[in-house]
């Protein structure tokens, strides 16, 4: 059961970049601060946002392992995993975390972003920081 | 005068509740209206408002949504001052607090508030399935969660519950408390839909669902319906045995999201609930019975430290053991059984034990001298919550 996110005019350069293993979301240059989901522009100072490049370095805030099957070619188990971006402070973006990297990743744990780019859209997943894709 | 003194909750209705009922939505709904208007003691021609949680909208799982308003007021033919579906709010109390407005504020006089689901039905002898498998498309905050495989409020509320238990370095032995405390409840309660103690042994059993979630921490999907009536208190001598409503909250101060509440130990219930602590001369102490949403284990430890029941971190050495939330311990939590072993009847359930227990009529579950009843329904970026009494 894959369902795509809706992609709408504020999150469409976030979905283009993801197709390209990019992380970018949008960034205030006046208030200096990082917008996740996209909104378009700054909620402080009303102005339009950059879109930035996010570097995919995050830590886990959190995660959970999913082993009910909910729906159709739903295959489990796999890994859920909230990560924060130090270099972008405020963004928080869940990913998946793969059986074989559920060993490894537990809260706290320094891990990178790539995006899964051979299904329908992308997905974004961590992977550990030390490791390869 | 505070809104919450010129309303009134007058009656209270149920419908039958099972696992799948060979009933629609329509009938459910009808017969726990009819049930709430006469338990109030006024007629249903008395009825002039009429609100729902969630109205006509997306039904992102089978059986979620309940009737259309339009059609429970054409099948009951009322002429309404008021009417409201509600799908965002303050929980699924939203259109509850909403009546308890529009009562005050004159646009009706006695409002029925209904929540109706027929999520058993639903799953079709199925398990239980995902959010928005009808969906073509995951819209809005869904675009970030279900297209990564976050397809379950399972796996959103396990965020949430892993994040607490690495903070307070507390156990799943510890959280089964939860799952126990209510199925025991629940052996009082002839309408839960389980009834049989739950061992330690079985909840560690349990397959997991999501991490550090398992089954007996998820409720259960049934089909029911729950009414109440709101009416205006200058009603009081027409009313069989209302209750009243001592304050209500509303309030959501953080990103209003699963995943991006910055602090996931924490909801959208530690804003409604401390507004509700503003509206009143109670405190956390005054409170004879808890009733406090389910919807997944974790849920209820949240609401014991939003409502301050105990401090941030420490619900689950507050319900360690089981008796000071027993029927007769300090705080009686969910006499009913919650929605863990009485039945997903999605935060109404809550509402009308609130009502049963402030009356006195809980019978083999009733708490001594019930007369303060604190609500809170809602998990993550929704909640509401009620202060009721005597």
């Amino acid at each position: 059961m894959m369902i795509p996110p809706e992609i709408t005019a504020e999150t469409r350069a976030f979905w283009e970049a993801a197709a390209q293993d990019r992380f970018v979301t949008d960034y205030c240059v006046v208030c200096d601060r990082w917008i996740f989901p996209p909104r378009g522009r700054c909620g402080r100072c009303d102005r339009p946002c950059e879109v930035r490049q996010v570097a995919p370095d995050a830590v886990v805030y959190s995660l959970t392992v999913n082993r009910q099957s909910w729906g159709p070619e739903v295959v489990v188990p796999f890994g859920l995993a909230l990560a924060e971006f130090p270099a972008a402070p405020g963004v928080r973006l869940l990913g998946r975390v793969g059986e074989e990297h559920l060993d490894a990743i537990t809260i706290g744990s320094r891990v990178q972003l790539v995006f899964l780019t051979d299904g329908p859209y992308p997905v974004a997943r961590f992977i550990p920081a030390e490791g390869t894709r | 005068m505070k809104a919450e003194d010129q309303a009134l909750l007058a009656g209270v209705g149920v419908s039958k509740v099972g696992r799948r009922l060979d009933a629609s939505a329509l009938q459910l709904t009808l017969d726990a209206v009819r049930v709430a208007v006469a338990d109030a003691g006024l007629e249903m021609a008395d009825i002039d408002g009429m609100a729902t949680y969630p109205g006509a909208t997306v039904s992102y799982v089978p059986g979620f949504v309940g009737p259309d308003l339009y059609e429970v007021q054409d099948a009951l033919g009322l002429d309404l001052g008021w009417h409201l579906g509600v799908p965002q709010g303050a929980a699924q109390i939203a259109p509850l607090i909403e009546a308890v407005l529009a009562v005050g504020a004159g646009l009706c006089r006695n409002a029925v508030v209904f929540r109706t689901v027929t999520e058993a039905s639903g799953q079709a002898g199925r398990g239980r399935g995902g959010v928005g498998a009808a969906l073509a498309e995951a819209p809005g905050p869904f675009a970030w969660l279900l297209p990564v495989g976050a397809l379950s409020a399972a796996n959103w509320a396990a965020l949430s519950a892993a994040r607490y238990l690495h903070d307070t370095g507390a156990s799943r032995e510890q959280l089964s408390w939860i799952a126990r405390v209510h199925r025991a409840h629940a052996g009082r309660n002839p309408s839960a839909v389980y009834t049989e103690p739950l061992s330690f042994e079985e909840y560690m059993g349990a397959r997991m669902i999501s991490d550090p979630l398992c089954l007996y921490d998820c409720d259960v999907p049934v089909d029911g319906a729950t009414a109440v009536v709101v009416s205006r208190a200058d009603q009081r001598h027409d009313l069989r045995h209302p209750v009243r409503i001592e304050a209500m909250g509303t309030a959501i101060r953080d990103r209003p999201f699963w995943d991006q509440r910055r602090d996931l130990t924490t909801m959208a219930a530690h804003d409604a609930a401390a507004q509700m602590w503003t509206r009143t001369d109670l405190e956390a102490e005054d409170v004879d019975v808890a009733l406090l949403y389910d919807g997944f284990s974790i849920l209820t430890v949240l609401w014991l430290e939003a409502m301050g029941f105990c401090g941030r971190g420490e619900a689950l050495d507050f319900v360690a053991g089981g008796s000071r939330v027993a029927l007769d311990g300090a705080l009686p939590l969910n006499p009913h059984g919650g929605q863990l072993s009485a039945g997903r009847l999605h935060g109404w359930g809550f509402v009308a034990e609130a009502i049963v227990q402030i009356r006195g009529e809980g019978a083999e579950r009733q708490v001594d001298g019930a007369s303060v009843a604190a609500v809170g329904v809602g998990g993550g970026p929704v909640g509401g919550a009620i202060l009721l009494t005597v």
